[in-house]
């Protein structure tokens, strides 16, 4: 039985692909070390959250039944310290989150929250939304999470997983300050390596000998990119399935062709939402600060940076950039679209042969008198009565054969 | 604990004994209400609490056990809305919780909420997270409604008997398959001849949408459009597809055109040669909140239930929900009003030309197909769903079907 569970809660866009790629790829010789991270596939925490919060999800969620307590029962037979991570889990409920404490039994839990400045995460959820099919135009998107009713699901999702004080008194506050971690991401000029040692100490491994996939990290788009991927997005929402999208728009050509391209500017706020979001952020520290959680890091990182540089519309973008990401796009499909006909031509060649093989095989003079056979057995009793024996004799498998 | 907390813990014990008092009521009245078990209401939102309430106020027609509602209202409580939405709402109280920043105020976590001005999207949602349960829980009543058996099936020994195949939209077979035995006709037979039912286009692919629903489908109705918009129509609705494999089959196949499934009773018993028959008026069916209100919970099952008890669930559902004469009516969605323009006047002139060929009949008149009735809603009404599901709720934990 474990004596520990960490339950690392998002937020998203905070690293925690990465952690859960460690985690993952070295859970054997974790588990020799008394971690356990308790996961057949890689996205079995994901999976286990959306039971958790009955959360439709494009159809995986079909995968998912009973997926929560199935993972539970691993964290609770799992000697000493288990983990359990996955950033959609921040949206929980306080019945939800209720419900997965009480599920790990007796264990000591400590709940990690990873935590980004608001200026670096917002434009970073509207990149995330626009990957995911939707065409909201990045001011609107704005305009949507700052309404304070926060009516619309956008709004809705962005505050349930990014509003730090809030997410961590729903997992917080039936536990000790001392159980909650909240882990700050450096600003972008700290070392590279500084998150990943912040959450190393958190887990209690050695930061050294286990290093992160980087293929794990979500690069971001360029603005002109960004607005590309929008615009595309409009063009193919009702056209292209969500398995064909995920393969071929986010896959392909967000995560492998357009994030990171030189030259692109970077999307940040306009200068009237960052100075909101610099507001927020005071009072967010202000709260946190008094609240006597285990800050990892420091809460000045969460105080956003001055703007650096001048903000640059994705709405209303250099169309000459645009039409550059464009082309790169085009040459990334035309390259896919050369390979799969390739992959196509070899399959049609195998089944050509195979094919043959078969036809080959129906012509030989015993397959014809067996088959001959075969035929009257099913009107002849003793042929009938023989046939039989013969197919027990061969087995179960020769009768599927 | 807070006053606040208290109060609300007290509320939540006035709920769950089933007392209808909405929170400002409540709230600005002096209580000596029993309050909650410690095991309830801690985590319940505005959302919940109102279910709670709602329920209570229809308790007494479904005579629902107060040990029982209890039970209920425990259940309620404890169930965060499924899915996305809003948020779990805190209940409103007399100032909002706020943190002091430079500039004035930021208030942390969703904005609180009167339970009484709760959206009926979010009390549904609410609902759509216990019913899962529930149905699984449920005894499956009688699935789909029998056959009508016909009254003088003595009577055919004596005397040759019409009789029929029937294809084309599933609500609109069942009436003139009514109808028809009625009349004395008898279904099936190799060498009978097949009646193609048509409808306006916008009915077709409604009863389409209803069966898909029934049969497990979470799909949303203008999903349902833009799945069909294309140069394809559910094999239901496609009524050339159908009358060309019919008659391909070497059957004599009518197809029959009318504005209502009303309509077509008399122009299939005039084209089998029967009497007039009037159309049967109470055919248990699905209103378009009903198959909302199964579409959502179809949708949850998805992540709490197991594949192959999926469709047992939305089978009790359906049961339950269906109420005599009911048949979905919603309009096509606006943005499909070309698409739906351009696919009816496809189906008239592929009829008009098998007709030409002389591959089958066709009667009636073919600008049906494009008739859009102005006056249906294009989504169902949140209200009427949510009287749905908390009609469905009670049923279900009386164990009894609800009131007919």
């Amino acid at each position: 039985m474990s004596d520990r569970v960490i339950v690392h809660v998002g937020a998203p866009k905070t690293g925690t692909s990465f952690v859960q790629s460690v985690l993952f790829e070295n859970r054997e010789v974790l588990a020799e070390q008394g971690l356990t991270y308790p996961a057949e596939r890689f996205d079995a925490h994901f999976l286990a959250a959306l039971d958790l919060m009955q959360l439709p999800w494009g159809g995986i969620e079909r995968e998912a039944v009973g997926a929560w307590d199935r993972l539970a029962e691993e964290v609770r037979a799992a000697p000493g310290l288990a983990v359990v991570s996955h950033e959609i889990l921040a949206r929980a409920t306080r019945a939800q989150v209720a419900r997965a404490l009480a599920s790990f039994g007796d264990a000591e839990v400590h709940v990690v929250y990873s935590a980004r400045d608001l200026v670096r995460q917002l434009p970073a959820e509207w990149q995330e939304n626009v990957k995911h099919r939707r065409t909201v135009e990045y001011a609107d998107f704005l305009d949507k999470v700052r309404d304070p009713e926060r009516p619309h699901p956008l709004a809705s999702w962005f505050w349930g997983v990014q509003e730090v004080p809030d997410v961590l008194a729903r997992w917080g506050d039936t536990l000790p300050p001392e159980q909650v971690h909240l882990i700050t991401v450096p600003r972008p000029d700290a070392p590279r390596d500084l998150l990943w040692q912040r959450f190393a100490h958190v887990l209690g491994i050695d930061p050294g000998e286990h290093q992160p996939d980087p293929t794990r990290v979500n690069a971001s788009l360029g603005v002109p990119e960004s607005a590309l991927v929008r615009r595309l997005n409009t063009a193919v929402l009702e056209r292209v399935a969500p398995v064909h999208y995920r393969e071929f728009v986010r896959e392909l050509l967000a995560h492998r062709t357009l994030a990171g391209r030189a030259g692109s500017p970077r999307l940040t706020l306009p200068p009237e939402v960052h100075a909101w979001a610099t507001d927020v952020s005071e009072a967010w520290i202000a709260e946190l600060g008094a609240r006597g959680y285990d800050v990892v890091g420091d809460l000045a990182d969460l105080r956003p940076a001055p703007p650096a540089e001048e903000f640059c519309d994705p709405d209303h973008p250099d169309e000459a950039q645009v039409a550059d990401a464009a082309l790169a796009a085009m040459a990334a499909l035309v390259e896919e679209a050369a390979r799969l006909r390739e992959e196509e031509r070899a399959l049609r060649d195998e089944v050509t042969d195979l094919q043959g093989q078969l036809h080959e095989a129906y012509l030989r003079p015993t397959y014809r008198v067996r088959r001959k056979l075969v035929g009257m057995s099913e009107s002849n009793p003793v042929l009938g009565a023989a046939y039989g024996v013969y197919r027990r004799a061969r087995g179960s498998s020769s009768r599927d054969a | 604990m807070s006053d606040h907390d208290s109060l609300l813990r007290a509320w939540a014990g006035h709920l769950r004994a089933g007392g209808t008092t909405p929170w400002r009521a409540f709230s600005a009245a002096d209580t000596t209400a029993t309050p909650a078990p410690d095991s309830v209401a801690v985590t319940a939102g505005a959302a919940q609490l109102e279910v709670v309430r709602r329920l209570a106020q229809r308790r007494d027609s479904h005579a629902v056990a107060p040990e029982v509602f209890a039970t209920l209202a425990d259940r309620v409580l404890a169930t965060s809305g499924p899915g996305r939405g809003l948020p779990q709402l805190p209940v409103v109280r007399q100032s909002p919780v706020e943190i002091a920043s430079g500039r004035g105020a930021v208030r942390v976590g969703p904005p609180p909420a009167d339970p009484a001005r709760v959206p009926a999207e979010e009390l549904v949602r609410v609902l759509t997270g216990v019913l899962p349960a529930l149905l699984a829980e449920a005894p499956t009543p009688s699935s789909d409604p029998a056959r009508p058996r016909d009254p003088r099936r003595w009577a055919r020994l004596r005397r040759p008997t019409a009789r029929f195949r029937l294809a084309g939209p599933p609500q609109a077979v069942a009436v003139v398959r009514a109808a028809l035995v009625a009349a004395g006709a008898r279904e099936g037979g190799r060498w009978a001849p097949v009646l193609v039912l048509g409808l306006p286009l916008e009915e077709m692919l409604a009863q389409a949408w209803s069966l898909r629903v029934q049969r497990g489908s979470a799909t949303r109705w203008f999903r349902f459009w833009s799945r069909w918009a294309g140069d394809r129509l559910p094999v239901s609705v496609d009524l050339p597809g159908l009358a060309t494999h019919h008659a391909a089959a070497g059957s004599r196949v009518h197809v029959l055109l009318a504005a209502s499934c009303g309509q077509l009773v008399p122009t299939a018993t005039a084209a089998l040669g029967l009497p007039a028959r009037p159309a049967p008026a109470d055919l248990p069916g699905l209103d378009a909140a009903a198959v909302d209100l199964l579409r959502r919970t179809n949708r949850v099952a998805g992540v709490t239930t197991p594949a192959d008890e999926r469709l047992g669930l939305a089978t009790t559902a359906a049961a339950h929900l269906r109420r005599p004469g009911s048949t979905v009516r919603l309009r096509v969605p606006e943005q499909f009003r070309g698409a739906a323009a351009g696919r009816s006047a496809r189906v008239a002139t592929d009829l008009t030309a098998g007709a030409a060929r002389g591959t089958y009949a066709v009667s009636g008149d073919l600008d049906v197909l494009g008739v859009v009735d102005e006056d249906l809603p294009q989504t169902p009404d949140p209200a009427v769903v949510l009287d749905r599901a908390l009609d469905l709720t009670l049923a279900l934990v009386t164990g009894t079907e609800e009131e007919r």
